[in-house]
């Protein structure tokens, strides 16, 4: 039966597809349509795994493994579980209305979409590291590509700027893993770059930290986490919408999912050691890109700047090390893909509808425009989350785990309850309320296809803030057993903490 | 021992889908031809009023039910459980939560009927209604909620529509900024509420986060932790209830349409902190320390805002004030742990304050959206159906025996005497003269004396019907409301005291009938000292004054919203500039930049191949993944 491939056909038809649209001679517009049906399909085979997935056991599901090199241990093996389920369900669910809504002039565009399909699931469900950090690679050249050759005006700069970013931190990242495999065969005599084996492992001594570092700068920056942002608002900002679209709602989270994936599990004691000093960067970032966001006049880079700052909260989740922060995480990921999502694929219609994205140019798009209004309304709530909407429930985990973890954290945290609302409501004000602005006087509100294309999401942003629950419980058992790898090393590293530094310790009994 | 029963769920869930309907259907036509007032005004009028009834039944549902069994439960369905946090979307209604039912529906069913008068010829009429009905149906949800969570989404809920209704006539830049500012001063305060119910959780939630539970629980809270909720809860409360030093949105907020100043910012939402500090009575009674803290915020709320409530010229203002004055009350009676005083100020208030919103909007209508009360003047005559039920109102407001805000105010000033908060009492006997003189202020210069606009005086008359009806209801509302709570020393059996009891943890100090007569005695001196200057000040031919020194100081509130915006607002923004311009570019990416300087003199030289710059950095991709695959291949020796 097919379905026993079913990771494998979502990864390679998108991926075959795109390459097959970059040999053959065809129209821009069949290979659109081709990327339609690819993604479509997609769609379906990823709602397939969603439903089928029980995640009860906290396990892998949907494995699949061929070794490749017995020698070197590598293996073609993929599987879901709870921690991969909902990025699998975004990065195999939100193509299609990148086909639908937007155009372009080449088909070379849509090839690069197809690849960097493909590769995004790959990586995600891969199980075998040097499986990861293939589909890793194959994923980040089309964004280079989609950026340079079919960006905004100052594409260049912006291409040069991720590319060093990127190049540094795969650069890392490979040397870590070449690093794992060997400190693996010095423990057990073999060869293996299997996550479950490798996660076994107890690393120590400074060059496993270096190595902890290398992944960590290598995710960090995916992410970003502060200070590793910088390339973040220029490509966002000239990257095509598409491609910012799918930079935001997806690739950001495969960084998150790849500390939570390789990070925790493998070097739990360098992760617990470090865990305070990274949910500082991930709380500074929010608040540092969240009051940034206020000063932008571009409104993209303003989207820009305001989808960085929630992946600071979301990486706190991470390094609070409960199970309520890591749960609110791993939905968050899902809950900000739906609402920056709405919300940069919106900023794509205004794009493709006016010349400008001075946000001073516009005003009173809500009377013009009333759906257009309602659904950047509803996204823009998810966003600053708003209970009822997907935006609270991942919040409210991570800022509840974090009053856990470190309240002087979770208070600097919360004020990201304020700062979005801050910059967020001084937008909403200037494109939608005021007095109409006659530079917009053309502006149509979305059509039927428009609209149907993005409502099934701005639904999904009510249901999953009213009905959470099916989603959690599919992530919940694995976050359990992820938290239990570093749980003993984080007893470690607060006796610790307690020894050099009496009274910075978090008495969790007195709360 | 509860009861569970499943239309409990309906009474939010009405109005939420009358919000829908009407919603979609202003949303489809908006842009072309029109429904028509009345359909919406049905519609809109439907759900609340439904609940109203539904209110009624739960009230006598519990009634009938002996007084420690009085908890109607309903579980919708899991809402969200993760480890030990177990949140459902649940809703109760015990004693508490049915009296403020009652009243929400009812004021709440009341201001919809005059809002179709009041909004008539508005193009976004359906609009309107639309987001009346989602306020309705998020204070249901606040108040029914079985939780902190559920009383959250509530909470949240009700701030949404607040912002969307005083920014509704959008076009006007003040409306959308004073929105702006309630939404986000509000968010203030829930950081406080999300903080509070984090350490709420790691203390006893474990055991259940609904309010059964955890009163159940309530024991194992350590007084360290208990005060750190009880005052994080209080920062949420000062937020939504227009407390020091939150309260600068209220009177802002008025740039809404004056329906929904009645009902959200002074009946209803307002309210809401009040409300929550009693829900919690189990945590606020173990830790007096925070009560205190909740007391003197309170008084002292109440004595800042009665100073601005003197001073104001525009008609919307002075009420806004006296509801950050009154709401200062509740909050000095809750946080004298005299919950059920606090809990009956807010329901006679939502009486005679609604009304008196009301009155106003009748009489700016009247006056083409005229505010200002020294344009007015002379409009007994006029409108006496707005005059006489505002002159209850403001009677009730002003503490006049035996009015209900009267019986309401003083049973918390008592209670604070007889708590022993005598500096408390003695502010809050002062602001009751205060609140005599500038209620009386506003009447008699409205409604007395010669008209100072000829013109627009010519032109005044009376409401309609279907504004006017709503106002008489709630005159008479105002008047009686007040009997349900009549102390012993009346006659009187202080049914609500009693009926709220099973909710509430409270200690009833032991009646002391000379404290009581001092009590008494000192409100009605302080009231009628009020009136009677503000009778011989402005029932005679006076015009607008220009206040001098500490006069123009309050005039101008103490300046504390030009201090924030120095304080607060100007240096946000400029850290987000310096960030941008100058934190960005030359500190956070420096490091990039000139390693991509580097790079693109490395460029330059691969630039003879005439190769743009991106796909070098492309191919050095493949060189990477070239050299895997090629470590690889070998270690297979193929």
């Amino acid at each position: 039966m097919m379905f026993e491939n079913l990771l494998s056909i979502m990864i390679f038809v998108p991926i075959v597809a795109g390459l097959a649209t970059f040999v053959l001679p065809l129209s821009k517009d069949a290979a659109r349509i081709i990327g339609l049906a690819v993604s479509v399909i997609v769609v379906l085979l990823g709602i397939k795994v969603f439903l089928a997935f029980s995640g009860a056991s906290g396990g892998f599901e949907f494995t699949e493994h061929v070794p490749i090199n017995d020698s070197l241990g590598i293996a073609y093996s993929l599987g879901v579980d709870g921690i991969s389920i909902l990025v699998l369900a975004a990065a195999a669910t939100l193509f299609p209305m990148v086909y639908l809504l937007f155009q372009t002039k080449e088909k070379g565009y849509y090839a690069n979409l197809l690849i960097v399909q493909g590769a995004m699931i790959g990586a995600v469900a891969a199980t075998d590291m040097v499986l990861f950090y293939v589909f890793w690679e194959v994923m980040l050249l089309p964004v280079f590509f989609m950026i340079g050759l079919y960006g905004g005006p100052k594409r260049l700069p912006a291409t040069i700027k991720i590319t060093i970013y990127t190049i540094a931190g795969s650069l890392l990242m490979l040397a870590s893993i070449i690093y794992l495999g060997i400190a693996y065969h010095a423990q057990s005599g073999e060869w293996s770059f299997a996550m479950a084996h490798l996660s076994n492992m107890s690393l120590s001594g400074s060059t496993a930290t270096l190595a902890f570092v290398g992944f960590m700068v290598a995710f960090a920056i995916k992410i970003p986490l502060f200070p590793f942002h910088t390339w973040l608002p220029d490509a966002y900002t000239e990257a095509p919408t598409a491609t910012t679209f799918v930079l935001s709602a997806v690739m950001a989270k495969i960084g998150v999912y790849g500390v939570i994936r390789f990070v925790v599990p493998v070097f739990d004691e360098s992760f617990a050691r470090y865990a305070l000093i990274l949910a500082f960067s991930g709380v500074i970032g929010m608040m540092y890109c969240g009051i940034a966001a206020l000063a932008q006049k571009d409104f993209k880079r303003m989207l820009a700047f305001s989808s960085a700052s929630h992946m600071g909260i979301i990486a706190l989740g991470i390094f609070c090390m409960n199970i309520q922060a890591l749960t609110g995480t791993l939905f968050q990921i899902v809950a900000h893909a739906t609402s920056t999502g709405v919300l940069f694929l919106l900023l794509g219609i205004i794009e493709e509808r006016s010349d400008t994205r001075n946000i001073d140019d516009f005003g009173g798009l809500a009377s013009r425009a009333p759906v257009f209004a309602l659904f950047f309304a509803v996204a823009m709530l998810a966003s600053v989350g708003l209970p009822g909407t997907s935006g609270f429930i991942g919040e409210f985990l991570i800022i509840l785990g974090a009053v856990k973890f470190n309240p002087l954290i979770a208070v600097l945290a919360g004020t990201t309850l304020i700062i979005g609302v801050c910059y967020m409501l001084w937008l909403f004000q200037r494109v939608f309320f005021e007095k109409p602005n006659s530079k917009l006087a053309g502006f149509a509100d979305l059509t039927a296809i428009e609209t149907l294309t993005i409502l099934p999401i701005v639904i999904l942003i009510v249901v999953m803030g009213i009905y959470p629950q099916p989603f959690l419980a599919k992530i919940e058992p694995s976050a359990e057993r992820q938290l239990a790898l570093i749980e003993q090393v984080q007893q470690v590293a607060e006796f610790r903490l307690e020894v050099t530094n009496p009274g910075q310790e978090l008495k969790t009994g007195d709360l | 021992m509860t009861h569970s029963v499943t239309y409990l769920g309906f009474i939010p869930l009405l109005p939420l889908a009358g919000a829908l309907v009407v919603g979609l259907m202003y949303l489809a036509t908006c842009q072309g031809k029109q429904i028509s007032e009345k359909i919406y005004g049905i519609l809109g009028c439907v759900g609340p009023v439904l609940s109203f009834f539904m209110a009624v039944k739960v009230f006598f549902a519990l009634l009938a039910l002996p007084a420690e069994e009085r908890f109607l439960t309903h579980k919708a369905f899991t809402w969200f459980a993760v480890g030990d946090l177990h949140v459902d979307m649940g809703f109760l209604a015990d004693p508490l939560s049915s009296l403020m039912l009652l009243f929400v529906t009812f004021v709440g069913s009341l201001i919809h009927i005059y809002s179709i008068g009041y909004m008539a010829g508005d193009k976004r009429f359906g609009k309107f209604f639309s987001y009346l009905n989602l306020f309705l149906g998020s204070m249901l949800i606040l108040v029914l909620g079985d939780g902190p969570v559920v009383m959250f989404v509530g909470w949240e809920g009700v701030g949404l529509c607040s912002y969307l209704l005083i920014s509704f006539w959008s076009e006007d830049r003040e409306n959308v900024v004073a929105g702006n500012k309630a939404f986000i001063v509000n968010r203030i305060g829930d950081l406080g509420f999300v903080l509070g119910m984090a350490f709420l959780f790691w203390g006893i939630g474990a055991g259940g986060f609904d309010y059964l539970s955890l009163k159940a629980n309530a024991h194992q809270l350590t007084a360290p932790v208990g005060v750190i909720v009880c005052l994080l809860l209080f920062v949420g409360a000062t937020g939504k209830s227009a407390q020091i030093p939150l309260y600068v949105w209220l009177p802002d907020a008025m740039a809404g349409p004056t329906p929904v100043s009645a009902l959200i910012h002074a009946a209803t939402m307002v309210t809401a902190g009040v409300y929550m500090v009693a829900r919690f009575s189990f945590i606020y009674a173990q830790v007096p320390a925070a009560g205190e803290v909740v007391a003197w915020i309170g008084i002292l709320t109440a004595l800042l805002a009665a100073i601005f409530g003197m001073f104001q010229n525009d008609i919307k203002k002075i009420l806004a004030y006296s509801t950050v004055s009154q709401l200062g009350y509740m909050f000095a009676g809750v946080g004298v742990a005299a919950y059920s005083a606090g809990i009956f100020h807010v329901f006679t208030h939502a009486f005679f304050k609604a009304l008196l919103f009301l009155g106003a909007g009748s009489v700016i209508i009247a006056l083409h959206h005229q505010q200002d009360i020294w344009k007015m003047g002379g409009l007994r005559a006029k409108m006496p159906i707005t005059y006489w039920t505002m002159l209850i109102g403001g009677l009730a407001l002003a503490g006049c025996p035996p009015f209900s805000g009267f019986i309401s105010k003083d049973e918390i000033l008592y209670s604070a005497l007889a708590n022993g908060h005598v500096m408390i009492w003695m502010i809050g006997v002062l602001v009751a003269g205060m609140t005599a003189y500038y209620t009386f202020r506003m009447i008699f210069i409205v409604f007395h004396g010669n008209p100072r606009d000829q013109e627009a005086y010519d032109h005044a008359h009376e409401s309609p019907k279907v504004m006017t009806v709503p106002l008489v209801i709630l005159a008479i509302g105002s008047f009686f409301a007040g009997s349900a709570n009549i102390p012993a020393i009346f006659g009187g059996h202080q049914r609500v005291s009693h009926w709220l009891a099973p909710s509430l943890v409270e200690h009833h100090p032991h009646a002391s009938v000379g404290l009581e007569i001092l009590a008494i005695g000192a409100s009605i001196i302080a009231f009628v000292i009020g009136i009677s200057i503000a009778y011989r000040k402005f029932t005679v031919a006076v015009e607008e004054p220009e206040y001098q020194g500490l006069q123009k100081f309050a005039y101008h509130k103490f300046y504390v919203d030009e201090l924030y915006h120095k304080v607060i607002v100007v240096p946000y923004q400029f850290v987000g500039k310096a960030i941008t311009r100058v934190i960005e570019p030359y500190v956070t990416d420096a490091p990039v930049q000139a390693s991509g300087w580097l790079y693109r003199m490395f460029g330059l030289a691969f630039k003879v191949v005439q190769v743009g710059y991106v796909r070098i950095y492309a191919v050095y991709m493949v060189i990477g993944l070239s050299i895997l695959s090629l470590l690889i291949s070998r270690s297979l020796n193929f």
